[in-house]
């Protein structure tokens, strides 16, 4: 993992991501960490998943410290800015594991041979955004897959997918940060101990792109998932837009 | 309630969907309530499906016949709550339609054939949804530019359209995809209504009140199990 670096964009993915790399002893050889620390601010929304993979309470300059990683600092947190591209250059990696911040725009991508980056989807018919909520909702489940990016949206060659079917251990509350940041480590985890010994796989079939979705869809992909749950309560939504 | 995501100086950047949390019960409530609201209203004064009439243009795609018959099938039930034949006269829509459509400068829409055909539409919302909203356009410099200052009537035709692919949608993450954009579109359509002082002349409200109906009747469908929706189903 020496020439394996993460550019670390403060967020509760950055985090996870982190952490379960290290403790699955998946050190990366250096790590770029964006904007200052009043940007690594944890929300108290964020509770630890059940299994105690990570804790998202854990600020990144404190998991750099307990793994005593090499860390080089950039105070722009933008994911396209030159001071990035120069540092990543500076590094000389042959993968960078993104975490999140933006949308990479091709200068960025041709800082380094190849950026790593989990989607929360099956590629190529779940491409775009939102595609936690679209899983849920079409699929009852959400499958993540690790990728080398490309310029073009989710269009990278894959490394790896994983499904997770619904969990009565996500929530409606956690599914945006805590859930999704555990299910795309998960899958980060998996690529980063086999991606020398793949090739990734050029994307077959039919794309479909999806769109922000709209809340009152995602209040659907929530209940569905609430529905697994039995702990939580039901609402038939439905039945009352349709009255 | 709705005035965070209607409001019509927000929705000229779309962010409030780039950027919604989690709304919960209420906000779906009021979503349904300000739906069912603007129902009545438009049939108080005097829309009907039945003055809509004929969505099924004669000049559609002919091997989609299924499809076509299908909501035929759903329009009839959703004009009565029955299974009642209702008299379909394409001609005088039909024509409304190609005739707006051309007035309004549309280049990929211009072709009446087209108007029909599941890829034109899906172009179109994805234009949408990419673009945020129905009349920004990019010129050859790559700037932003208006193209179409009245946009109420373009943006009407486009979510009827879009309303009836979802209806017809051939599987289930088409039907979302669909759906995702019409309930955003109906939320632009609803601002400028109940903001913006756009009127609706007696057509568009027909066209605007089947296009309502439609778009409940595919939220009916996604919310009771989109997963279990079998293909081509499309009633």
């Amino acid at each position: 993992m020496k020439r394996t670096i993460f550019v670390l964009h403060p967020s509760i993915r950055a985090r996870a991501y982190l952490q379960r790399a290290c403790i699955n002893g998946l050190k990366p050889g250096k790590v770029i960490r964006l904007g200052s620390d009043a940007d690594d601010v944890a929300s108290r929304a964020w509770t630890s998943p059940a299994d105690r993979s990570f804790d998202p309470q854990e600020s990144l300059r404190e998991t750099i410290r307990r793994f005593d990683l090499n860390e080089v600092h950039v105070e722009d947190p933008d994911v396209n800015s030159e001071s990035l591209c120069a540092a990543v250059r500076a590094v000389d990696p042959d993968l960078v594991v993104f975490t999140g911040g933006g949308v990479l725009q091709p200068a960025t991508l041709a800082s380094a041979p190849a950026w790593l980056h989990v989607h929360p989807g099956r590629l190529p018919d779940r491409r775009g955004s939102t595609c936690i909520h679209y899983g849920l909702l079409l699929d009852g489940a959400v499958e993540a897959s690790a990728m080398i990016m490309r310029a073009g949206l989710d269009e990278g060659p894959v490394i790896c997918t994983r499904r997770f079917e619904a969990s009565t251990q996500w929530s409606a509350e956690g599914l945006d940060h805590v859930d999704d940041a555990w299910i795309r480590s998960s899958v980060l985890v998996d690529a980063l101990a086999h991606w020398r010994d793949v090739v990734p796989r050029q994307q077959t079939g039919t794309p479909r792109t999806f769109f922000v979705i709209h809340p009152v869809l995602k209040h659907f992909a929530l209940g569905l998932l609430e529905e697994t749950n039995p702990r939580a309560r039901r609402v038939d939504h439905l039945e009352a837009i349709s009255s | 309630m709705l005035d965070t995501y209607l409001g019509p100086t927000r929705l000229e950047t779309r962010k409030p969907y780039s950027f919604s949390p989690y709304h919960g019960d209420a906000f779906v409530d009021a979503h349904r309530e300000a739906r069912a609201q603007w129902i009545a209203e438009l049939q108080e004064r005097g829309a009907t499906v039945e003055r809509f009439g004929a969505v099924l243009d004669p000049r559609a795609p002919r091997d989609d016949a299924d499809r076509r018959h299908a909501l035929d099938v759903w329009l009839q039930r959703t004009a009565t709550e029955s299974l009642a034949t209702q008299p379909l006269d394409a001609g005088a829509w039909s024509e409304r339609i190609g005739r707006a459509h051309l007035d309004a400068k549309l280049p990929l829409i211009e072709d009446r054939e087209a108007n029909w055909s599941f890829e034109t539409i899906e172009h179109w919302v994805q234009r949408f949804e990419a673009f945020g909203c129905v009349h920004t356009l990019y010129d050859g410099g790559g700037r932003r530019v208006v193209r179409d200052p009245n946009r109420t009537p373009v943006v009407l035709r486009l979510s009827f359209a879009t309303a009836w692919a979802a209806v017809s949608a051939r599987d289930a993450a088409q039907c979302v995809i669909l759906l995702n954009a019409l309930l955003k579109m109906m939320d632009l359509l609803q601002a400028q209504v109940l903001h913006g002082g756009a009127g609706l002349d007696d057509d568009e409200a027909s066209m605007a009140l089947a296009t309502l109906l439609m778009e409940r009747r595919v939220l009916d469908r996604v919310s009771t199990g989109v997963g279990r929706m079998s293909e081509g189903t499309a009633t």
